[in-house]
């Protein structure tokens, strides 16, 4: 049996025992290891010495922990500083750019993360799905998704689910609150009772809205928002109980719920979201317009789930003619918010880091530069007889310094990009409301900062040899090239960086200025559905719109209805072909009032508009439609045939871009609503903002029992639809910026070092009668001829990956223009001659005398 | 050094007064013996070398390296000094005062 006390016990004390004190320690213990056999045995022996490595490890780990701070504090942290002092624009430079890069890590990591990835504070969130309807069509990637109809919302919630423990449908709305004679604009949601259970919110005062066998009761109940009860009401919880009158209707408050700031969307109050029996007939499956939550059980996932939903919508099919071919999907509800941000958010995750990174091989560059101007120093501190692990601990101990101020400015800068960044950030991205950087984050941050520090500084002093000259032999060279195309490949990446934000400005800016074919400045709409009552024939119907219609032109207001408005997220599939050999294809299908196209300023090219009273079955197609099916020839008075039906063509309407600016022209057909109709449409009204008074009331005069449901500013649609691609542009633009201050201080760090390897020689020049003018052409061209390879190298890089790019984009091709390009130029030579600036002029006005000393 | 300094801590009075029970000195596995002999606690061995260092520190002990005359490995050898040996009167005082109270049964330990 060995008589060797165990290697990896005998390992750790070794590791951790102080060099000096380490051979009378292990021999102590071997000592006393082979005194336990000689009279134990070997088993007891080596259970103590297990027990004393065992033992030793948090006395020993605090051992050294002490000797680091008493380090920190005496010699060697003065003499760290003092060295730091006397270089303040190296610290400054190494400080800076740790800050740069912590701060952006901190601030787009972090906004990544907050935004993207953390849970939602609801409880059990991940467990929260939203549902969609999914459009017909074999590829299950390109079916659009669309919001529920009524009547499946109402099937969701009464089917006995295995997977799924309940939904709740939300639509937004904008009350009118009448208060002392006034009237007060309010932020509104309609949700189904029962919404905050399935969420998992529990008021904080009263209860939350009645539930579904009351739900003829709850009409008139109202929950009022934490924050809207605070402002409103002083937070008096008196106030449940009482009453406030909506649009004319009493709503008595039971309730007050608390708020979390990202889902729901913050509003002010709650009313409850209730249909009428017709509105959840076969009629309305069409009507896909209210948002659903819902919750997967807690034995399931949601891929399950989402099956489950899918398979019960599919059935619907079977009874239900017109939802042949629908189906339905589950999705994360936490993912689904931040959907359409999700490229954007996965570039800020990814530039936080690629910027991180970026610092920390600036930083390397500029310690390099440093320590082979040291390395005579550090030589003669060798020779005096410092050891090497004390140089490094040197330059361990300065790169912390540096990391530590480093770290203190970007938590300062990262603290208020954070805290103002619902200034900075675009307005509607989604959970941004309570973004802020926790205590825990900043120490963490600031270690990361003080370690990478130290490491990085470290790693530069360790490499360069110490007996080197600074300006002299083949490291030094491979040290200056390495620097260079370090700086290189910076701006390279920034031209890549500022040539994106150009794309993505000149594609917002192509899309802003596109042509939507209609235009909805001071245009209203809102959703109305026709009592069953009034829900007997088409006639009755189309007499009811056409009341509806007067009472608000009589109000002074120009009206319309459709029921399938543009960039309104509505969608109703209409097949069509001209020859009955022909190909079925498919478009979108609109009932319209006469006064449609000229409420949407949607010209009529040729033929002529709906005329009131037209109750053929005559169409309006658009543009696109007519170039389709009848290229070259003028379709007016041709035949269409529409769902197995001929239609005649009394006129041809502009183009609209049905779903949204970027999509391909949808092919429309408008049908009047004389001739067709159905009990739910949209209205569209041109006003001012009395028409959100002005439509409640035409409907309760001409639609007894009839409620106009969301009434927003139209212009709300096409914001939703530009919201992600100014968020996008956003995000680019600060992405560069970022990049073009770590090229530019990489550009600064490189061209200083080479200005300083060179002093002599510029001494020598200007000795020699050389101007400082010429001294100061020289540097700036070295500077601008770097950033010109790298702006040469973005460019091909650009080019050679345009078609990812383009995708990413989601532009239909990546290519710059001439414009684009020349800016892209101007602002990389821009920020290259403002980073060369300060050592050229360094260099031009370098002292002879000086110089001469320095090399 | 602070007045707060001059106070031992339980195991600095251990090491030392073990020191201080083998006479003229000793090295570390000699002290561990003598604290497992005393008191029956088998410290860890690298735990008393961080205290004497530490106690080195403060000039209550010095220490030597010292080769055995017949050969066999160097030893550390650690001896109390007179810092040392007051501090420890020191704290005995400072308990004696602290256990001289009527309220406090000097007679059991329970």
């Amino acid at each position: 049996m060995t008589r060797r006390p165990p290697g990896l016990a005998r390992r750790v004390v070794h590791l951790l025992v102080p060099e000096a004190d380490r051979t009378f320690v292990l021999g102590d213990l071997d000592e006393r290891f082979r005194e336990i056999l000689d009279s134990e045995g070997a088993t007891a022996a080596r259970r103590w010495y297990w027990r004393q490595a065992a033992l030793s490890v948090p006395t020993l780990l605090a051992s050294r922990a002490e000797g680091l701070v008493r380090g920190l504090g005496g010699g060697d942290l003065r003499r760290a500083v003092r060295v730091l002092l006397r270089r303040p624009q190296y610290s400054a430079g190494v400080a800076g750019t740790l800050a740069l890069g912590v701060a952006s890590a901190m601030v787009l990591g972090g906004l990544a993360w907050q935004v993207w990835l953390r849970p939602l504070p609801l409880p059990d969130s991940e467990r929260l799905v939203r549902v969609y309807e999914l459009e017909p069509g074999d590829a299950p990637g390109d079916r659009t998704r669309f919001p529920v109809s009524p009547p499946l919302l109402q099937e969701l919630r009464g089917h006995d689910w295995r997977h799924l423990t309940g939904f709740a449908g939300i639509l937004q709305s904008s009350p009118e609150w009448m208060v002392d004679g006034e009237v007060r604009h309010l932020r509104g949601a309609l949700v189904s009772p029962g919404f905050f259970d399935v969420l998992g919110i529990a008021p904080r005062h009263g209860r939350a809205l009645r539930r579904v066998r009351e739900e003829a009761e709850g009409a008139s109940e109202a929950v009022l928002s934490e924050e809207f009860w605070l402002r409103a009401f002083g937070g008096d919880p008196g106030v449940v109980g009482s009453t406030m009158d909506l649009g004319g209707v009493s709503h008595t408050i039971v309730g007050v719920v608390p708020q979390n700031g990202e889902y729901p969307e913050p509003v002010d109050l709650f009313t409850p979201l209730l249909w009428d029996p017709y509105q959840l007939a076969e009629g309305f499956r069409g009507a896909r317009y209210v948002g659903a939550v819902g919750r997967v059980a807690p034995s399931s996932s949601i891929d399950v789930a989402s099956s489950e939903l899918a398979a019960f919508t599919e059935a619907l099919g079977d009874a239900w003619p017109s939802h042949v071919g629908w189906s339905g999907e589950v999705v994360s509800l936490r993912a689904d918010l931040v959907r359409p941000y999700r490229a954007a958010l996965r570039l800020l995750l990814g530039a936080g880091l690629a910027f991180l990174a970026l610092s920390l091989v600036n930083v390397f560059g500029l310690s390099t530069a440093r320590a082979l101007e040291r390395s005579r120093e550090a030589a003669v501190r060798l020779a005096l007889g410092a050891s090497r692990a004390r140089l490094g601990r040197t330059a361990l101990l300065e790169g912390a310094a540096l990391g530590l101020v480093g770290g203190c400015v970007a938590l300062v800068v990262g603290h208020l990009a954070i805290a103002g960044s619902v200034r900075w950030l675009p307005e509607g991205m989604p959970r941004t409301t309570d973004l802020g950087l926790s205590a825990g984050e900043g120490v963490l941050w600031l270690g990361l900062s003080v370690l990478a520090g130290a490491l990085v500084v470290a790693l530069a002093r360790w490499l360069v040899p110490v007996a080197e000259a600074p300006t002299s032999g083949t490291r030094v060279s491979r040290t200056l090239v390495g620097g260079r195309a370090v700086v290189v490949g910076q701006f390279a990446l920034t031209t890549l960086l500022v040539g994106v934000g150009a794309l993505a400005w000149e594609r917002s800016a192509e899309l802003l200025d596109r042509d939507l074919g209609f235009v909805a400045d001071d245009v209203w709409t809102g959703l109305v559905a026709l009592p069953q009552t009034l829900d007997g024939g088409w006639e009755e119907r189309r007499d009811t719109w056409t009341a509806l219609l007067r009472d608000l032109e009589d109000r002074g207001y120009r009206a319309a209805i459709s029921t399938n408005p543009p960039m309104s997220g509505s969608n109703n599939r209409f097949d069509y072909r001209r020859f009955a050999e022909d190909e079925q294809k498919f478009g979108q299908y609109a009932i319209v009032s006469p006064g449609y196209f000229d409420v949407l300023g949607i010209r009529i090219e040729e033929g002529r508009p709906f005329r009131p009273g037209e109750s053929s079955p005559a169409v309006i197609i658009s543009r696109t439609l007519a170039d389709e099916v009848f290229p070259g020839e003028s379709p007016v008075g041709l035949t269409l045939s529409i769902l197995q039906e001929d239609r005649e063509i009394v006129g041809v309407a502009e183009s609209t871009a049905h779903f949204g600016p970027d999509a391909p022209p949808t092919p429309m057909m408008y049908v009047s609503y004389e001739a067709e109709n159905w009990a739910f449409t949209r209205l569209i009204v041109a006003g001012d903002e009395g028409v959100v008074r002005a439509i409640p009331a035409a409907v309760e005069a001409t639609i007894p029992g009839a409620r106009p449901i969301s009434v927003i500013p139209y212009g709300r649609h096409l914001s939703e639809w530009f919201r992600p691609l100014r968020i996008q542009l956003g995000i680019v633009g600060a992405l560069a910026l970022i990049g073009s201050l770590l090229a530019a201080l990489g550009l600064y760090s490189a061209i200083s070092f080479q200005v300083r390897g060179r002093l002599p020689e510029l001494g020598v020049r200007v000795a020699l009668g050389a101007t400082r003018a010429t001294i100061l052409t020289t540097v700036l061209w070295r500077g601008l001829i770097l950033a010109g390879v790298g702006l040469s190298l973005g460019m091909a890089l650009w080019w050679s990956g345009r078609d990812i790019l383009a995708e990413a984009l989601g532009a239909a091709e990546a290519g710059l223009s001439a414009t684009s390009i020349a800016f892209t130029a101007a602002a990389i030579l821009g920020v290259a001659l403002v980073a060369v600036a300060i050592p050229a002029r360094r260099a031009a006005s370098a002292d002879p005398l000086e110089t001469f000393r320095a090399g | 050094m602070g007045e707060g300094r001059e106070y031992l801590g339980e195991f600095e009075q251990v090491v030392l007064l073990a020191l201080a029970r083998l006479g003229d000195g000793g090295y570390g596995a000699e002290i561990h013996a003598e604290i497992l002999d005393a008191t029956g606690r088998d410290v860890s061995i690298p735990a008393v070398y961080v205290t004497l260092k530490r106690l080195e520190g403060k000039a209550m002990v010095s220490s030597s390296i010292r080769r055995p005359a017949g050969g066999g490995r160097a030893l550390r050898v650690y001896t109390l000094e007179a810092a040392g040996s007051e501090a420890l009167h020191r704290s005995r005082e400072l308990f004696d005062r602290l256990w001289d109270s009527p309220h406090l049964d000097t007679g059991s330990a329970s």
